[in-house]
């Protein structure tokens, strides 16, 4: 039926239409500056003559949008990673490396030598058992440094684990809506918009792969396949340890009961700040820790003093530990050894002891007395001190630093692992940021909102707006000549 | 042939302008009544039989017609209950005694009792899906109830088909037999594991544990488990008695990477106080990448009220819950008539079946030719201004024509009589 009532009808429409499309645009502007805010598009389709609907569209991306979330992760994890390595570095290390254990070693050596060439001097012996007494404050320091460290990552783990439980029940809200919405074809962008804004927060903590069913129901899960949110979120837990000791092993998060995996490697694998956190609990705090006490083990081999007729065993000499007098077993890790380890009260003028007892040896009983005949320049035994500090020893290979080698290299490897591996994770964390910067801004300029675009869309509407407003005082004018005709 | 003819034949033809000048009237006043169907008038000439040479006039005789069968501009509203037909057909309504008619004013809105009636007071007629779907009686009105919506009513649906579509990595190591899921040992390991909602009779969540545990190459064991018997500590291994719903193995083709034609393509279990569940794996595949879930669905939903009442093109009443489910409350029929334009006019935008319309058709919207149902909208009348202002001049003009003509002859028998003086 077309007549001039069909024509009013339709121009009315097209006054409403166009002032829908007017609000959508308005809201787009208003909207310009939030990054969590994705265009709408008003899309206008004709239904019957005279009737236009129009449903509100939304740009996305999936694909950039998913890829943005994976940069993101990853991105968030690098930069947990490099934060926490420096910070470490310089608690355990110091800067420049000054408090190192293989600075402070290089030092003892320094002493030794100098003691060696004039063993008569008594202050020379002092300042050697000083040197090692900065050496087992090193390695002290390093191990409450290291495990405190450890301690805080634990806690910050449990406070991101609390985080993403509360992201995945706000998520639950806004899926839920969603989910109503789409079925019953209302407008769900917002929803939507605060949908990503949420999944954006749940992917910097944790690497997520999606899906979405029927009616835009989306489920979450970890990278790993373990199911984050299906429904209704699922539980992750995590049990923090309030005091870290080098043996205590940290708890895993448990995600819908699967244990989420830790990083590795200093450009690291792992997506998200959890996953960062738990590699430097781990990984990084863990392997420093074994290297430390693989030193510590090292010292005490090598100051070892022996029996010169050979018949007795080894004993603790200028170094012991809590299970001295023995020597811990050779090439095998003793956990928590760098922090256990003390200089030998013997030794120490401090304590009583006597500082010339490294020259002649016999801390250990008159048996272990290399210098029988107390001569004042004897320096065999300083030399062997030396000897044993440059000659390959036996390491565990848990402390991923080689398993032959001199512990001097492997205090300086020690560093050099560290090191490599931070400066890895500072390369890798530029890389990182720039792609998830990139994958960014290519999905802002996607489906953000372009004032410009918006401006000129205005001018259109406008026009539209005006040329139906005519149309109907054209009808009004025709429909009023027709009544000038009834008399 | 006689002035008194003349005269008659003038005052039918007022009469016959007056008739369709009452329609134009009644066309105007209903202009903006949803669901209104234009009336028009017909003339047909009356001739009285005259001889040669002289000429009798007849009449002209009016039949009333209806443009039932024409379709109105819709006007698009904001309620869901408000329902216009694209097409042929008509809703069937019935008055509060219980008598049917067809219409096409589809303004609904619950009533106290919930059930929908329009404008006009007439209550809106559809098929319950109470005892499954329903299907249509062709050609009566049997089986129509009233469309009742109750929107406090609470319903929950237990979980019976769901669909699980995953990879499973096909380097996975292979778990010894005593450390399987199935075997349920504080040892159990698993190579992949998700989790399902699914609901059982009353409603109540039930989460389902699913593991998938590679047992020899190509052979996988799939364990479903019930979480809520879950063990408290890290791992949920031992779960506590009845906790294991379900087992079974799937064997995949080496080549292909996907289920082996021999392969059970499901697994069946009794969900918890629930329904038997049958989950569909036909889709798993086994390759060369890490666990990844593709699909997961579970039918069912938790016990919820009514959010609000939807009404699709098919005619289907669904009652949408507030956890987003849906369900089926009722279908809406439409009817038809061979003749829809003969149909009986009645107060209230209602029709009736009359003898010469033919019998009434019932049929689903969409299907055999009747038209589909657009809900959010309204029929309006086909009435149009400006045709019926201009049909009213028109018979305006032709009145005083007929008064003209019987006021000629007026005259005329005015001049005859005074012949006689």
């Amino acid at each position: 039926m077309s007549s001039l009532t069909t024509a009013l009808a339709i121009a009315q429409s097209a006054l409403r239409t166009t002032g829908k499309q007017t609000s959508i645009v308005s809201r787009n502007i208003s909207e310009a500056q939030n990054p969590d805010y994705t265009r709408r598009i008003a899309a206008v389709s004709s239904t019957a003559p005279g009737a236009r609907s129009i449903s509100v569209q939304r740009a996305v991306d999936a694909l950039l949008f998913k890829n943005n979330l994976n940069a993101q992760s990853a991105f968030q994890a690098q930069q947990t990673l490099y934060d926490g390595m420096e910070r470490l570095g310089l608690a355990v290390n110091g800067v420049e490396n000054v408090s190192s254990a293989a600075t402070m070693l290089g030092k003892l050596q320094e002493a030794l030598q100098t003691y060696s060439s004039a063993p008569s001097n008594r202050n020379l012996g002092q300042n050697a058992v000083e040197a090692a007494r900065d050496l087992v404050r090193s390695l002290n320091d390093g191990t409450n440094a290291i495990q405190s460290f450890r301690g805080d990552m634990d806690s910050q783990i449990g406070i991101a684990v609390n985080q993403l439980n509360d992201l995945l029940g706000q998520f639950k809200d806004a899926n839920t809506e969603i989910v109503k919405g789409t079925h019953s074809g209302s407008d769900v962008s917002d929803a939507l918009d605060r949908r990503d804004a949420l999944l954006k927060q749940i992917s910097s903590l944790v690497s997520v792969s999606t899906f979405t069913r029927t009616d835009n129901d989306m489920v979450i899960m970890t990278a790993d396949g373990a199911t984050l949110f299906e429904t209704v979120p699922r539980s992750v837990t995590f049990n923090p340890n309030a005091i870290y000791s080098a043996t205590t092993s940290g708890n895993a998060v448990y995600v819908d009961g699967v244990p989420l995996a830790a990083g590795a490697g200093g450009n690291t694998n792992a997506g998200g700040k959890i996953a960062g956190l738990l590699q430097l609990r781990d990984e990084v705090g863990g392997t420093m820790q074994s290297q430390l006490d693989e030193i510590a083990r090292g010292l005490i081999t090598a100051f070892a003093e022996t029996d010169p007729s050979g018949t007795l065993a080894p004993q603790a000499g200028l170094f012991t530990w809590s299970g001295g007098p023995a020597i811990p077993a050779s090439g095998t890790l003793v956990s928590g050894l760098a922090g256990t380890i003390s200089l030998n009260a013997a030794f120490d003028s401090a304590a009583g002891g006597d500082p010339s007892l490294l020259r002649d040896g016999g801390a250990n009983g008159v048996a272990y007395k290399h210098n029988t005949t107390g001569a004042a320049s004897y320096s065999d035994l300083l030399f062997s001190y030396s000897k044993n500090l440059d000659a390959p020893m036996a390491f565990d290979p848990a402390a991923s630093n080689g398993t032959t080698l001199s512990l001097s290299s492997f205090s300086t490897n020690a560093i050099s692992w560290f090191e490599g591996m931070r400066s890895n994770a500072s390369t890798a964390a530029d890389a990182k940021a720039a792609l998830a910067t990139q994958t960014a801004e290519s999905l802002s300029n996607l489906t953000g909102v372009n004032v410009d675009t918006e401006m000129s869309m205005l001018l259109d509407l406008e026009n539209a707006y005006e040329a139906s407003a005519r149309i109907i005082q054209t009808i009004n004018d025709m429909l009023r000549a027709l009544l000038d005709a009834v008399r | 042939m006689s002035l008194y003819g003349m005269m008659r034949t003038g005052v039918s033809g007022m009469n016959a302008q007056a008739n369709r000048l009452s329609t134009v009237a009644d066309n105007i006043a209903n202009s903006g009544t949803t669901g209104y169907k234009r009336s028009s008038t017909e003339f047909a000439s009356l001739v009285i039989p005259s001889g040669t040479g002289n000429y009798t006039s007849g009449g002209v005789n009016t039949s009333i017609r209806y443009a039932i069968s024409q379709q109105g501009d819709f006007k698009y509203t904001t309620s869901g209950s408000d329902l216009a037909i694209n097409g042929e057909g008509f809703f069937v309504v019935q008055d509060a005694s219980g008598r049917p008619f067809l219409t096409r004013a589809g303004s609904f809105v619950p009533d106290d009792q919930g059930r929908l009636v329009n404008a006009a007071g007439f209550y809106l007629l559809g098929y319950s899906a109470a005892n499954g779907t329903p299907s249509t009686v062709a050609n009566g009105f049997g089986g129509l109830v009233p469309v009742t919506i109750a929107q406090n009513e609470l319903t929950a649906t237990a979980s019976k088909t769901g669909v699980f579509t995953a990879n499973l990595p096909a380097d996975a190591t292979i778990v010894a037999a005593a450390d399987l899921p199935s075997a349920n040992g504080a040892t159990a390991t698993s190579s992949a594991k998700s989790s399902l909602v699914a609901y059982d009779n009353l409603g109540k969540q039930v989460m389902l544990d699913l593991y998938y545990t590679k047992t020899a190459d190509n052979t996988w064991e799939v364990a479903v488990y019930d979480h809520s018997k879950a063990n408290s500590g890290t791992t949920p291994f031992p779960y506590g008695a009845g906790g294991l719903l379900g087992t079974d193995t799937l064997t995949f083709d080496g080549t292909t990477g996907k289920l082996d034609a021999t392969s059970v393509t499901n697994i069946t279990f009794n969900v918890p106080n629930g329904a038997s569940l049958t989950l569909d794996l036909s889709k798993m595949t086994q390759l060369s990448a890490k666990y990844q879930e593709l699909d997961a669905k579970v039918d069912g939903n938790a016990p919820s009220g009514i959010d609000k009442i939807q009404i699709d093109a098919d005619g289907t009443v669904y009652a949408q819950y507030e956890d987003g489910s849906f369900k089926e409350l009722y279908r809406i029929p439409i009817a038809t008539v061979p003749s829809p334009d003969q149909l009986t006019v009645e107060s209230g935008n209602v029709f009736s079946q009359s003898s010469d319309s033919g019998a009434v058709r019932i049929g689903f919207p969409g299907e055999g030719g009747m038209g589909s149902v657009v809900s959010g909208a309204l029929e309006n009348s086909n009435v149009d201004i400006a045709e019926e202002l201009t049909n009213m001049i028109e018979s305006q003009r032709s009145y005083t024509a007929n008064s003209k003509v019987f006021q000629t002859g007026a005259d005329l028998m005015d001049i005859l009589v005074n012949l006689k003086r």
